[in-house]
């Protein structure tokens, strides 16, 4: 029972996170008829991003704390440790760092508090990935807005190596990053210890997503954005600013795209590849669950990865290996039993 | 075109000059091995890496340009041509030619179902459905110790016996070499005879549009199937080759990256759609030139070449769609017709100097 | 005042000159209905007026101000909405949806309600079939809408195009009908049709388009009764 428990809480978290990316695929598609295929790359940059900023707190504490300990240990008062510190000719943490250093009773520091690190990281993270989105979309996207479907996805793909390049260049692959759980611990669900971050994860996912459509729905805006994706030309007759929808698309596109980063990032290793596995299940998943919609592949999505999920346990040692290739093969064997995908309707063009 | 020829021979060369170029292109270089103008390494490089992407890239442009398909999988296509034929090869004990022919035909058939799956749902898909087979492919590559080695990869070597038989035949890398530029120069006559054949024109009509092609009659999922399979035979030699090139090639998963398939995009792209030798000037700018002048000078290089080869894709689309062959045609262009407009303003002249009137018709009647 | 004043007016697609320097002149208040065959430029001089195309030449005045290098979502703000040719309503949008994104350019919220009350009164079905999803709206109903949805910005000036093309005689009957309260509400109208009968029955001025020239231009009356408009548009005498 326990395992079950965890079985389906990592299957939900997986479904977060898979859900988040396929929201910015279909969110550009449908606004600006763009297949982004470069969503996977930005975000991993996105990721780096968080992880240097982590770094950046972080480190100066870390060095700090090396002497400072010793100091403590040989039973200084906190003064005294950090006129040791300074003695050796360590810098003092910034007063940045300083805010997330914790404190003893007695007035020692006593390391940082992980979880205020990460959610700092992730808030700048996720700005600049905005302001990459938007920068992208009126630089590049905007010019190319009348051009046919193949060059602009030609363009997403130019955009991958942009951003592939970029990442090793400006981040380069020697230090090791680190991410920090934001909600570390394990919390009791139905007598399982479930991790912290799982629950945190999903309820984040949940909440996004409900935001999201509940906007589509209900608000102006997203009734903009819907009438946009249906048809771009009319929209814009109707007075509405097509191309800031876009721009905006973009940018929420860019957000989302790097909270699934963030979010999948500390359970494996940061580099320019990350996101490569999550970028194809997005993409399928919207195969899968229609272009048409922007429901279609969130659903899509989840079923992926609980598929996945559940496989990965029960599949055992051969079939766990090989996991990247069965999910996607899954997929592939769906769309050739469907090929309209799980609720597309049969396109019909005029000619 | 109704241009008149000198007699029947002129005919014949002027019109198949492209063809006779290519030939003129293959002699040239191999004699340029022959005489040693280039280095161990320089050897190592063009026949381990240049040449199977120049052939590679000659696949990619016949699906972009002619049939309008993205395809993300080369460098996982390739990477499947390059571990069998070693595993045929080293494993197996088969000759250099039957493991080329098992492996290219399995990478064909694997590209086939690819590309049925694909057009199932509809021709842009393909390019999602590649994606998904590149990386299952790099999945497979990584994990399937007893075909592929795992991470740790495995040698190639250089072939070592013709058909049957068991004498060990001494192939040396230069040999190798040679043998890649005959087949390159055969790959590039073959493209353009199909480029130029009822099957490119075909696709050339799907390209511009569906519809129209469906109404006039051309079955888009046999030719969009026939297109994809043809460039997945291209990048399937070009693994093959990659694998046989010396007896230091080395193959690992991670030698099979979206990046390569992204560069091999920008090679065409840059060099120009749809043109043969647009894609060699391209492979020889993105490779040879970094590979062998460019890495010499700044080492940090290899970054800037990924962000380059990405601007430059976006640029290129967007502003000059025709790429680096385009500006050389506008640059005949521009000198084909100076050439005229001096030899008009000559005969002008002339024609004054002898009296005549060069607006009007015939000669003027006011003597 | 005149509404609308297109002078010389030039649209290029590409090489080919669709409009060659065609001169309208719509007045407040009046309904001008500008007629032709297919591929004869009327879509594009409304895609122009809405400012969805760019012009090659000439200008478009509104209310006497240059609206020539506007945007789209600009001019309809300023007030000229159209309900565009095949009717282009949103299919997966509800009928209701559909109309409010026609109101997007309005703030204030009465105006908007007066607007939804004033259209379910033209259009009865439009309030029956308020949460439906308009693709599932027969032709009729979907040209209806597409209508309803212009009038719901309260524009100063009503583009239509080809309101009648491919529906049934009486609903045809009933559009023109309901497209004479409009006028008579005080919208200026400027109507673009291959049905030239019923249009010029309801049009105060009519102009007559020719690959991309004006041919003929008169009041209604004066058109119908021109054997040369007979006999290209009626099909000779009607």
């Amino acid at each position: 029972m326990q395992i079950f428990i965890n079985i389906i809480a990592s299957g939900l978290n997986t479904c977060g996170i898979y859900a988040l990316a396929a929201l910015g695929i279909i969110l550009i598609y449908r606004t600006s008829d763009t297949t982004n295929y470069s969503q996977g790359t930005i975000s991993t940059f996105g990721a780096y991003i968080g992880a240097w900023v982590s770094g950046l707190i972080v480190d100066p504490i870390e060095k700090y704390m090396l002497s400072y300990e010793t100091s403590r240990a040989a039973g200084l008062s906190p003064a005294d440790c950090e006129a040791a510190a300074e003695a050796l000719g360590i810098a003092k943490p910034g007063s940045i760092s300083s805010l997330f250093i914790k404190y003893t009773e007695d007035g020692y520091m006593d390391g940082y508090y992980g979880w205020a690190v990460a959610i700092v990281s992730a808030i700048i993270a996720m700005i600049c990935a905005i302001v990459i989105g938007v920068l992208i979309d009126r630089i590049i996207i905007s010019r190319a807005r009348h051009s046919n479907p193949l060059t602009k996805q030609i363009i997403t793909l130019g955009l991958i190596s942009v951003f592939l390049g970029l990442s090793t260049a400006v981040f380069g692959s020697v230090r090791q990053y680190r991410f920090f759980k934001f909600a570390p611990g394990t919390v009791k669900i139905a007598g399982a210890d479930v991790a912290w971050s799982y629950v945190a994860n999903i309820a984040i996912c949940v909440v996004i997503i409900a935001i999201m459509f509940t906007a589509l729905i209900k608000t102006k805006w997203g009734l903009s954005v819907r009438a946009t994706a249906s048809n771009e030309m009319v929209a814009r007759m109707m007075g509405i600013p097509t191309p800031i929808i876009t721009m905006v698309s973009w940018a929420i596109a860019a957000a989302v795209g790097t909270l699934a980063a963030l979010m999948y990032a500390p359970t494996t290793t940061l580099d320019t590849s990350l996101m490569n596995s999550i970028q194809v299940i997005s993409l399928l998943a919207c195969v899968l669950g229609g272009f048409e919609t922007f429901h279609g592949p969130i659903i899509a999505a989840c079923i992926i990865a609980l598929f996945k999920s559940l496989v990965q346990f029960y599949g055992g040692d051969l079939i766990g290996s090989y996991i990247e290739a069965v999910t996607y093969a899954f997929v592939l064997v769906l769309m050739l039993i469907r090929p309209q995908g799980l609720f597309g309707k049969k396109i019909v063009k005029k000619v | 075109m109704q241009t008149q020829y000198k007699n029947k021979f002129t005919a014949l060369f002027w019109r198949n000059l492209p063809y006779f170029g290519y030939a003129a292109f293959g002699i040239v270089f191999i004699a340029l091995v022959l005489l040693d103008v280039f280095s161990v390494s320089q050897v190592a490089l063009l026949g381990g890496n240049h040449i199977p992407y120049a052939i590679a890239a000659l696949g990619i442009n016949l699906l972009l340009g002619y049939a309008g398909l993205v395809s993300l999988g080369t460098a996982g296509f390739m990477g499947l041509g390059a571990y069998l034929t070693i595993f045929f090869m080293v494993d197996l004990n088969w000759s250099f030619i039957m493991a080329l022919v098992a492996s290219v035909t399995f990478c064909v058939i694997v590209g086939l179902l690819t590309g049925f799956i694909a057009c199932r749902v509809s021709g842009w898909y393909l390019a999602i459905a590649t994606l998904a087979i590149a990386e299952m492919l790099r999945n497979i590559f990584s994990k399937l110790k007893v075909i592929t080695g795992g991470d740790e990869g495995k040698a190639g070597r250089l072939p070592f016996k013709y058909l049957f038989g068991n004498e060990e035949v001494p192939f040396t890398e230069k040999h190798m070499l040679i043998l890649m530029i005959i087949v390159l120069t055969i790959i590039m006559i073959f493209t353009l005879r199909l480029f130029k054949s009822y099957y490119g024109r075909a696709m050339l009509t799907m390209n511009g549009s569906e519809p129209a092609a469906q109404t006039m009659g051309v079955n888009l999922t046999k030719y969009r199937l026939l297109a994809f399979a043809i460039n997945t035979a291209y990048v399937g030699i070009a693994g093959v080759f990659y694998a046989t090139a010396s007896n230091t090639a080395f193959v690992t998963p991670t030698k099979w990256l979206l990046f390569l398939s992204l560069n091999l995009f920008a090679v065409v792209i840059i060099g120009g759609l749809c043109s043969i030798s647009g894609t060699l000037i391209g492979t020889f700018i993105m490779y040879t030139l970094v590979d062998m002048w460019l890495k010499t000078l700044w080492q940090g290089i290899e970054n800037f070449i990924y962000i380059l080869s990405g601007v430059l894709i976006i640029v290129v689309s967007v502003f000059w769609p025709g790429g680096i062959i385009a500006l050389f045609i506008k640059l005949k262009f521009a000198i084909i017709k100076w050439n005229y407009k001096r030899k008009a303003k000559k005969l002008y002249a002339k024609m004054q100097a002898a009296g005549m009137n060069p607006m009007g018709g015939g000669t003027s009647n006011e003597n | 005042m005149d509404a609308l004043v297109l002078k010389d007016l030039k649209v290029s697609y590409y090489l080919i000159e669709a409009l060659k320097g065609i001169n309208i002149t719509v007045p407040e208040g009046k309904v001008v209905a500008l007629l032709g065959s297919n591929g004869a430029g009327k879509t594009t001089t409304l895609k122009k007026i809405s400012g969805v195309i760019p012009a090659s030449g000439g200008s478009v005045e509104f209310y006497g101000e240059d609206i020539t290098k506007w945007s789209a979502n600009k001019i309809a703000r300023a007030g000229i909405a159209q309900s565009p040719e095949g009717r282009l309503i949103f299919p997966d949008l509800t009928v209701e949806e559909n109309l409010r994104v026609g109101a997007y350019t309005l703030k204030d919220k009465a105006q908007i309600q007066a607007n939804f009350d004033r259209v379910y009164r033209y259009f009865p079905v439009l309030l029956e079939r308020k949460t439906q999803v308009a693709s599932t709206l027969s032709g009729g109903e979907q040209q209806m809408l597409a209508i309803a949805r212009a009038l719901m910005a309260s524009p100063k000036v009503l583009l239509l195009d080809e309101p009648s093309l491919g529906l049934a005689p009486l609903i045809v009957a009933e559009i023109f009908r309901i497209i004479q309260e409009i006028q008579k509400e005080g919208t200026t109208v400027l109507i673009v049709e291959q049905n030239a009968l019923q249009t010029l029955k309801i049009a105060d001025y009519a102009y007559v388009l020719e690959v991309g020239k004006i041919s003929m231009e008169g009041t209604g009356k004066e058109l119908l009764s021109n054997p040369l408009l007979v006999e290209a548009y009626l099909g000779g005498g009607e």
